[in-house]
């Protein structure tokens, strides 16, 4: 049903935790890029730059088994130009669209981001945006094991990025990347790589507002999806807001392996989810399921496999 | 390999609301200029678009953004014409997926809080949530993608839709493709001079960039099994996909077009059909100097000249995210009536764009296979290739 991948490597391109609020003043490009040709790009984009290396570094020899047209990258995002497309409509609203950078104007796509990671490194097979609220990110794990599944690629960077929203105040601001590297099974097994542990991603999208049959039919819906990625076998990790949506899904996944544990809020995009995806990867107690869910009805569950006795490489933040 | 019906059918363009309206349009081929955007602060050089009216969206759903609307408008058509209700005794069990492509999805909401002058009051929320509300149609959702891929977004929501049926993840997936006006959009394309102050003209020597139209293309898509077992009619097949990435520059094509020749070949070897037995292609034919010119020499790479070629945003406008969704649909009826539309008239072909471009009269459709190519910034590319119901 949901096909597995391994997860050779990992990059965090993130503000620390206990820093001050999101605000990019925790990043320096010139420090993590370089001083030429990254500083006109949104900071969404940088930091999925500088994951992406980190997680191609920490993946060691990936490269060597994979054309270049195999070779594809999968990111979600929510709000990666938000904050760009806020300051272009002010410019256009107040003066005129020939105020606009020129060096920017190419972003009003939000896919361009991705693109410039698939530039970057050469990569030639698929290049997909995917933006689903809160569940992009993980979407992108569910979307490479797809893409491996159907012959379009055999290795894959998959991740999230975010800039922080105009309208902090109205939302829980959230910053920086993260980049997987993931191979088929087969393959990773063929170099003799064992990664971080094995991931299958589930999505799911709920109407609002369920009552009766409908509810019940929302329940028989998660409880499968849950069941199908063996919630009753391990300890449930759950980012959970406080939305009917996330009401239903706390009551409808089984959890066999003690309660739910939090996981914590889910913020304003796609990245929380998959820091947290990134910080069971490299728990000793790794083998879980993390479950996510938000007031639009989308929900994400991943199921993560952990290799035994791996160890985290290289995989730092910024 | 399990072969992926299209079983319904819905769009709605600047033409009207329903496939009759876009047949119709199609068969009479009239130029039509974009209009004045209804926004008073579009403060931009050329502030056109060809819109969708809102006599041709449905009343109840007036509450919504507009891509929403136009998303939703296609999306119940597309249900009809496949004899659903979804939830239905036609669907009892059977695991329904989404898979959504829009660029800038609901944009203008955020775009209308900064006309008033403010931020949102209560909650942050994505400008990209439109599958939400296609979800409120459709019931809980076993599986649901939304891709982003700017101007190539719904044609890769399709192939990802029939992904998922031959997946098995799905039994009966929405393969929807929407975008509407946004100011930010329309301003980021003025100020890199891609903006054709006169309309949308593909292959067209005196083009001067794109145009930009309204719409939105949906498609039911399931397996030909669970197809036959519940009675459908199915409209065509999605035979095919091929995916790939210039990864050469964030906006203009790679001059050579390897990466889009390949997405062609892609589609093509993954169907088993022989190139020579396509019988219309509808070119992503945006009506930007390089991008014609290069998608030009890709097809004669691939095809030679002599495939007829439909050229949809000539009378639609460029519909972004839904463009290549509407193509799709395109494509299906072509296929059902074994016609080649008349193309909207040119003024003067591009010499270096040495394609056919059959105008001022039908042209039948010589073999049952279409191909759809849809490509983005980014260098992102997509093709398609749908065949007759007969296979």
């Amino acid at each position: 049903m949901s096909s597995q991948v391994v997860v050779t490597g990992i990059g965090v391109c993130a503000p620390p935790a206990e820093g001050p609020a999101a605000d990019g003043a925790w990043f320096d490009v010139r420090t993590q890029l370089g001083r030429r040709g990254y500083k006109y790009l949104p900071a969404a984009c940088q930091y999925l730059l500088v994951a992406g290396r980190h997680a191609l570094d920490d993946a060691v020899d990936c490269l060597d088994g994979a054309a270049e047209e195999d070779r594809g990258v999968v990111v979600g995002t929510n709000n990666g130009v938000a904050a760009l497309h806020d300051e272009q409509d002010r410019t256009v609203i107040a003066e005129h669209a020939n105020e606009l950078s020129p060096v920017t104007a190419p972003f009003g796509a939000v896919n361009v981001l991705t693109s410039r990671l698939s530039m970057e490194h050469g990569f030639k097979g698929i290049s997909l945006t995917l933006t689903s609220p809160l569940v992009a990110g993980l979407e992108s794990v569910q979307v490479g094991a797809r893409a491996f599944a159907a012959g379009r690629s055999t290795l894959l960077l998959a991740g999230a990025m975010e800039q922080a929203v105009p309208a902090p105040e109205a939302a829980a601001p959230e910053e920086g990347a993260v980049v997987l590297v993931l191979e088929p099974p087969e393959q990773a097994e063929a170099r003799g790589a064992t990664g971080y542990g094995r991931c299958a991603v589930r999505t799911l999208l709920l109407p609002h507002g369920l009552t009766g049959t409908a509810r019940e039919r929302a329940e028989a819906v998660l409880r499968e999806a849950a069941l199908s990625l063996g919630a009753d076998q391990v300890p449930v990790y759950a980012l959970l807001d406080d939305s009917p949506v996330s009401e239903l899904v706390a009551g409808a996944v089984p959890a066999a392996v003690g309660p739910i544990r939090d996981a914590g809020p889910p913020a304003a995009g796609s990245l929380t989810p998959m820091l947290r995806l990134a910080d069971r990867l490299r728990a000793d107690d790794g083998d879980s399921l993390l479950v996510t869910a938000a007031g639009t009805g989308n929900v994400a569950m991943v199921r993560i496999w952990r290799t035994a006795g791996s160890t985290p490489r290289r995989s730092a933040g910024c | 390999m399990t072969g992926v019906a299209i079983t319904g059918l819905g769009v709605v363009t600047c033409h009207g609301s329903g496939t009759r309206a876009l047949w119709d349009a199609m068969m009479a081929a009239p130029v039509t200029d974009p209009g004045p955007v209804p926004d008073p602060y579009a403060n931009m050089d050329v502030p056109v678009v060809q819109g969708v009216s809102d006599a041709d969206l449905p009343a109840e759903s007036q509450a919504l953004a507009k891509t929403s609307r136009l998303a939703l408008t296609a999306v119940d058509e597309a249900i009809a014409d496949a004899g659903l209700p979804l939830g239905g005794p036609a669907t009892a069990g059977s695991r329904i997926g989404l898979a959504l492509g829009t660029c800038m999805g609901d944009a203008s909401l955020h775009e209308q809080w900064r006309s008033d002058g403010g931020k949102p009051v209560a909650r942050f929320t994505s400008a990209l949530g439109v599958a939400s509300e296609v979800a409120e149609r459709l019931g809980p959702l076993s599986v649901t993608t939304t891709i982003s891929n700017a101007c190539a977004a719904g044609g890769f929501a399709l192939g990802a839709a029939a992904d998922l049926i031959r997946s098995g993840e799905a039994d009966v997936v929405l393969a929807v493709g929407a975008d509407a006006y946004s100011r930010v959009m329309l301003a980021c394309f003025n100020r890199m001079g891609a903006v054709d102050p006169v309309r949308c003209r593909p292959f067209d020597l005196h083009r001067r960039g794109t145009s930009f139209g309204e719409a939105a293309g949906a498609m039911v898509v399931e397996s030909a099994e669970h197809a036959r077992a519940r009675g459908a009619t199915v409209h065509a097949l999605v035979e095919g996909s091929g995916w790939t990435c210039d990864a050469h520059h964030l906006t203009a094509p790679e001059p050579e077009g390897t990466q889009i020749v390949r997405a062609m070949r892609a589609a093509l070897d993954s169907t088993g059909a022989d190139r020579d037995r396509i019988g219309c292609v509808l070119p992503h034919g945006t009506g930007t100097q390089l991008n014609d010119v290069v998608e030009s020499r890709a097809l004669n790479e691939v095809f030679g000249a002599e495939v007829p070629l439909y050229s949809l945003k000539a009378l639609i406008g460029h519909t972004g995210g839904a463009a290549a969704s509407v193509a799709a649909v395109a494509a299906a009826l072509i296929l059902r009536h074994g016609t080649v539309p008349p193309n909207v008239p040119i003024v003067e072909q591009d010499p270096e764009c040495r394609v056919w471009l059959p105008q001022g009269r039908t042209t039948p459709l010589g073999f049952d296979r279409i191909m759809v190519n849809g490509y983005a910034f980014g260098g992102n590319n997509v093709s398609l290739v749908l065949a007759g119901a007969g296979g």
